[in-house]
């Protein structure tokens, strides 16, 4: 069986303290401060939580905060009355909200959690912060280049936590797949490849048409990035984490060739981030075909390292014990049909090579759900900034990691939008990855 | 009517004999194997499933082959050479 259930606390807590933890607590600072973190906290206190945006990720969080002994629902805030409801039935001491300005008022609240549609994330997320609150926003991070800068200045100037919502920066075998691309386990790195294919229209029941815009508002230019915003920038990241650089130019190309109806964003893309030392970071998809599935790939000159799976593929596998080398000789030699002639060509399909899992007890998800799955590293996010939001620490590396990936996200829908190779603009540059 | 087999300690002395020698082939194709395709010695004892495995598979062509020597040779082609002396 594929699917092996992982002790994600017992990982993150042993970070610390395995071999290699070291490399990986100076590599990866958000670790460290959540390792950290969970010793400082006093038992028995909790985070004083806000949820603004109640709908299906919304839900989500909020049954993984009930979870956490640390956190504790007192606001829960939506425009929508239905989505308000469902979530007023799991947290009925929870104050409700409609407008959200009246959530970031009250002084009992100490840090809100948003899951709204992306246009809003960074408006509310500037208030939030300016109100003194601790914010975890969902990603992306906002829906154009300039409000992500400007969340990300906010943030630096009033010193409160952000969160925004990468979980993988939380899942053991991204982190443990990362240790091993730093240790040389795949050689030079000489690719990376996403891919997330869907086959389905990626909307969901509009009640009355008047809604339409509200609850599909993925399909929407106005409200969202389409598969650029919502997918890509999950997978983004790990370019930022392989290559420990930025990409100096981006091209791509994107239609909505299939789903025609009505939807403002495309329904199939192709961008490539070029890498100064020539390396070459893909992102595909396409909502019409699911085969493939999603996953990242790193590419090395000895192996490939494909994340969601959590496998490494070496170029040159460990070959069979002896013996069985010797029977599957004989075996050849008796039944094996003699050719004539030697084929002048053979079609270098892929290597059948099933690869090793990177660690023990890897759980892995297709991605097919689009409001989140066991086992990704939500959970352990959401309870990271429940810590924060007690210890009033911002954690260092979090939103610079986030903040990339949402402008690496926007640039390639730049350069789709324009039809043009569009250079990483220098405005855009944070004082991380070596940038001053 | 079900009969009883006797196994005399002779029968046993020789199948274990030759039940050894099959395994004797079988981990001398390991340690074979380990120099012909340059693998790790230590696969003398990880790999005792397979020379288990051959050692038993040739006991079973052995044990074919003896067969055949008895019901075959023995009962057909040695009693007509012994009716032939006969005569």
């Amino acid at each position: 069986m594929d699917l092996k259930e992982l002790n994600r606390r017992e990982f993150i807590k042993s970070i610390g303290v395995a071999g290699g933890g070291a490399f990986l607590l100076s590599s990866l600072p958000w670790l460290q401060s959540f390792a950290s973190a969970r010793q400082e906290i006093p038992k028995g206190e909790k985070a004083k939580i806000a949820i603004i945006g109640t709908g299906s990720r919304g839900m989500y969080h909020i049954n993984n905060l009930l979870k956490i002994p640390n956190a504790e629902i007192v606001a829960i805030c939506d425009i929508y009355k239905p989505n308000l409801d469902q979530a007023a039935a799991v947290c009925p001491k929870a104050k409700k909200y409609f407008d959200y300005r009246e959530v970031l008022a009250s002084p009992d609240i100490q840090g809100i959690l948003i899951a709204c549609p992306l246009h809003v994330h960074a408006p509310i997320t500037i208030a939030g912060l300016k109100a003194g609150k601790h914010v975890f926003c969902e990603k992306s991070m906002a829906r154009t280049l300039d409000q992500c800068k400007e969340m990300y200045d906010t943030y630096k100037q009033t010193g409160k936590v952000l969160y925004i919502g990468q979980q993988r920066l939380f899942d053991p075998k991204f982190v443990k797949a990362l240790e091993m691309v730093r240790n040389g386990a795949i050689g030079e790195v000489v690719g990376l490849r996403n891919f997330w294919f869907r086959n389905n229209d990626w909307r969901r029941p509009v009640p009355n048409p008047s809604l339409e815009r509200q609850i599909n508002w993925r399909l929407y230019k106005e409200y969202s990035g389409g598969l650029m915003t919502e997918l890509a920038t999950h997978q983004l990241q790990m370019g930022t984490w392989a290559m420990n650089t930025l990409p100096d130019y981006i091209m791509g190309s994107g239609d909505t060739m299939y789903w025609k109806d009505g939807r403002e964003v495309y329904d199939n893309v192709n961008v490539i981030y070029h890498y100064p030392n020539g390396v070459k970071m893909t992102f595909e998809s396409i909502i019409s075909n699911k085969f493939y599935g999603m996953d990242e790939q790193i590419l090395g000159n000895k192996g490939t390292m494909e994340l969601e799976k959590g496998k490494i593929y070496m170029e040159d596998p460990k070959p069979a014990p002896g013996i069985q080398q010797l029977v599957n000789q004989i075996e050849h030699d008796v039944f094996d049909v003699i050719p004539v002639a030697g084929p002048s060509w053979v079609p270098e399909t892929a290597s059948e090579n099933k690869g090793e899992y990177i660690m023990d007890l890897v759980k892995k998800h297709d991605g097919a759900s689009s409001t989140g799955v066991t086992g990704d590293g939500s959970e352990e996010l959401v309870a990271a900034f429940c810590h924060s939001v007690i210890n009033g620490k911002p954690v260092p590396g979090l939103v610079e990691e986030a903040y990339y990936s949402s402008v690496l996200a926007l640039l390639g829908l730049q350069a789709m939008d324009e039809k043009r190779i569009v250079y990483f603009p220098e405005k855009y540059k944070i004082p991380y990855l070596n940038h001053a | 009517m079900i009969k009883d087999i006797k196994l005399t300690a002779k029968r046993q002395r020789t199948e274990v004999f030759i039940f050894g020698i099959c395994m004797l082939i079988a981990f001398s194709m390991n340690v074979f194997s380990i120099l012909v395709y340059k693998t790790e010695w230590k696969e003398i004892y990880t790999q005792m499933g397979w020379v288990l495995a051959i050692s038993l598979f040739l006991y079973f062509i052995a044990l074919l082959l003896r067969l055949f020597y008895l019901f075959v040779f023995r009962k057909f082609i040695h009693k007509r050479l012994l009716e032939k002396k006969k005569h």
